[in-house]
């Protein structure tokens, strides 16, 4: 399994988990922090292309096998914070944290660029939309990837509530409402930090805020959330939904990470961490496995069930985003063999080795039937009944 | 009673020691276990060395097992060797300050303080140069860091008291790292028989066992406290002292002296100002926030482990 990393610094990092090696490349530089990135997935061929947005103004490409960066794109205007990139029909979408909305077109035809040459282009892409919305400190965007017709975009940050705006025209679609009032009589401070889309199922966002509260929303039902969960007393950082759309994990600022049923609504397992905030969650698009990473420069990876760590690895920086990739583990030849080993016993094909025909040589052998049967019966059963029989009462 | 028991009658005498209720008695018999005991422990030694001199083997003196060889190995520690940890300690936050700059420190209090809260900054304002002490009438930090970013201070440091002084936060500006600490057996500079008085020279720095990466950003924070030119004709020292997670502070003047019959240096230590222990509560990552702060490291009870030779300085 393979995990990739952006770091703090400008550096990008990709490790294998069984052997535990690291590789790095880019240059240290603390004015190009990374804050998101994303599959580039428009050859087909090639799935080790990756891009990573900067929240100076820059987005990069990079080659992930041979440590090459591709291209360079550099002409974001103004821009504060770069906030998700999702390649969708080869269109790259960018947030930013004043509120502008930047959607340019990345399919073959339109490129200039060679891949695998050694020297980066600064380059533009034919910019397909842009838009301002009027929201002033965003923290997370989201693209729904259900819909194929009309691209619907959620927005959400600290001051405003979440919104649902239409790529087409340009408006929003949906707001929301501000939750009923203390037990004060004031009113509840808005403040959200992370959002995530529930797959297969377009209309329902679950929301993170900076109360500590969980929430759900549903487009089609009402305004106002449809379920509030409390959980503690330090701010909610980030979450993560999986891919059967039943559990959600979410982490805390201190280095808490819990994971929810959404049946019940109640917290079903706790894993354990290095102390020190979250800064991604991954999951495996196909295994149950979980991956995370943070300010305390380890990369923890876990399985559903288990508290306890698979595997932690020691990164030197801090690392801000991580990647998950989609190949299962690297099959040895011993446990190719040991696999062909199992199908054979079971279709009776089974070829001992010498040391194990040489410890079945060694037992004895057992000829009839009728011995086995006399082994297993228990003699003299009259004596017992003589026991219990009770003779000559007076 | 012989005066030392053989091992057989060692062990009959142990096995009754706690069932004794006369007092005199039991306290007769305790003397002679023990000395048996050692008498026994000490033959051994001398038999086992009379064996390895016979036979030509060296004598090597055994040594005590203590936590800190038996802690778990730290994976952060900082080797020399590594380029990347050494790169991005050098592109850190402090690190305008190894280039020459002279810090600027301002020194409050909590509110309402008492007089030996008062005296006691008066102290720590001996200790660090180029110092000033700010009377305490607002109510937010936030707004005293303002007021020190104007004026071109470089770091903040804010003393806490709950009937014993007992916290210390150090902020560093412009948009540095807040630790903030526990004070534990704190002694004032005037409790000290015999103790010499604070001169205007610049210091010089100990900063010892700060291994981990951890330690280096907590080691690098005091060392832009000072300015980096010591004066080394006032003979002035400060020490930052790490053991077990725990910070031992204290403030000296040193002289070295020849002594005459043997011929070799001496090091005598006369101390000037207080002297306390610090233990790390928690680093936040930007200035002081109390609500929407995000933590580097953090003491609590859910996130660490259950271990006692786990360390993290």
């Amino acid at each position: 399994m393979k995990v990739i990393a952006g770091t703090d610094n400008g550096l990008v990092k990709s490790t294998t988990i069984e052997t535990k090696e690291t590789k790095t490349w880019g240059e240290l530089n603390p004015t190009y922090e990374i804050s998101s990135m994303t599959w580039w997935n428009s050859f087909p061929e090639n799935d080790y292309e990756v891009v990573t947005a900067h929240p100076k103004g820059i987005v990069r490409v990079w080659d992930v096998e041979h440590g090459i960066q591709l291209a360079e794109m550099s002409k974001f205007e103004k821009l504060v914070k770069i906030q998700l990139l999702h390649s969708y029909k080869n269109l790259l979408t960018t947030c930013s944290k004043n509120g502008i909305i930047d959607v340019r077109n990345c399919s073959p035809g339109n490129q200039n660029f060679v891949p695998n040459c050694k020297k980066p282009e600064k380059q533009i892409f034919p910019r397909v939309i842009r838009f301002e919305t009027k929201v002033n400190d965003i923290n997370q965007m989201q693209v729904d990837l259900s819909s194929l017709e009309d691209v619907k975009l959620a927005l959400g940050g600290k001051g405003s509530d979440l919104q649902i705006w239409s790529m087409e025209n340009k408006k929003c679609i949906w707001k929301a409402k501000n939750v009923p009032n203390n037990r004060l009589n004031l009113p509840v401070p808005i403040h959200i930090t992370d959002l995530a889309y529930i797959p297969n199922e377009s209309s329902k966002i679950v929301v993170s805020t900076g109360n500590s509260e969980i929430r759900l929303y549903d487009i089609k039902a009402q305004h106002r959330p449809v379920h509030r969960m409390k959980i503690s007393k330090f701010l909610l950082n980030k979450i993560c939904v999986s891919n059967c759309g039943r559990f959600v994990i979410f982490s805390d600022v201190t280095g808490v990470l819990q994971r929810i049923d959404l049946r019940n609504y109640q917290v079903v397992q706790g894993y354990k961490l290095n102390s020190g905030t979250v800064k991604d969650i991954a999951i495996h698009p196909t295994l149950p496995k979980i991956a995370v990473c943070g300010y305390s420069r380890f990369l923890n990876i876990y399985n559903f069930d288990n508290p306890k760590p698979i595997s932690s690895i020691y990164l030197k920086q801090k690392c801000t985003s991580l990647l998950f990739s989609p190949e299962t583990s690297l099959q040895t030849e011993q446990e190719k063999l040991q696999k062909l080993q199992i199908t054979q016993r079971k279709n009776n094909e089974y070829v001992a080795t010498q040391e194990e025909e040489e410890m079945w040589a060694s037992i004895p052998n057992v000829e009839d039937k009728n011995e086995i049967d006399n082994i297993n019966k228990v003699d003299n059963i009259n004596k017992v009944d003589n026991i219990n029989k009770v003779d000559n009462i007076n | 009673m012989p005066k030392t028991l053989s091992p057989t009658e060692l062990a009959r005498w142990k096995g009754l020691l706690p069932k004794l209720k006369n007092r005199m008695r039991k306290s007769q018999i305790y003397k002679k276990v023990k000395q048996s005991e050692k008498y026994i422990k000490k033959q051994k030694k001398i038999e086992s060395n009379k064996i390895a001199k016979e036979l030509g083997k060296k004598v090597e003196k055994q040594v005590p097992l203590t936590i800190e060889k038996l802690k778990v190995p730290d994976e952060t520690e900082v080797k020399p060797e590594d380029d990347e940890v050494l790169a991005d300690l050098a592109s850190d936050e402090f690190s305008r300050y190894f280039s020459g700059k002279t810090p600027k420190v301002l020194i409050t209090t909590s509110l309402k303080p008492r007089k030996s809260l008062i005296e006691f900054v008066s102290d720590l304002i001996a200790v660090f140069p180029n110092s000033f002490y700010l009377k305490r009438t607002e109510k937010n930090i936030s707004r005293i860091i303002k007021f020190a970013k104007k004026n071109k201070y470089t770091d903040v440091i804010v003393v806490h008291q709950d009937k014993t002084i007992s916290g210390l936060i150090v902020i560093h500006l412009p948009y540095g790292p807040t630790a903030f600490f526990k004070l534990t057996n704190v002694v004032q500079a005037k409790r000290i028989e015999g103790r010499a008085f604070p001169s205007s020279h610049f210091p010089e720095l100990i900063l010892n066992n700060f291994n981990s990466r951890l330690g280096h950003l907590i080691g690098r924070m005091f060392a832009s406290l000072f300015p980096q030119r010591p004066q080394f004709s006032g003979r002035r020292v400060v020490t930052f002292h790490n053991q077990r997670d725990y910070i031992f502070f204290h403030h000296d003047r040193y002289l070295i002296s020849k002594a005459e019959q043997r011929q070799r240096l001496d090091i005598e230590l006369q101390e000037i100002g207080p002297a306390f222990t610090m233990k790390l509560k928690s680093i936040q990552k930007g200035l002081f926030d109390p609500v929407n702060a995000e933590y580097i490291w953090i003491r609590r009870k859910e996130t660490l482990p259950n271990s006692r030779k786990r360390f993290f300085l």
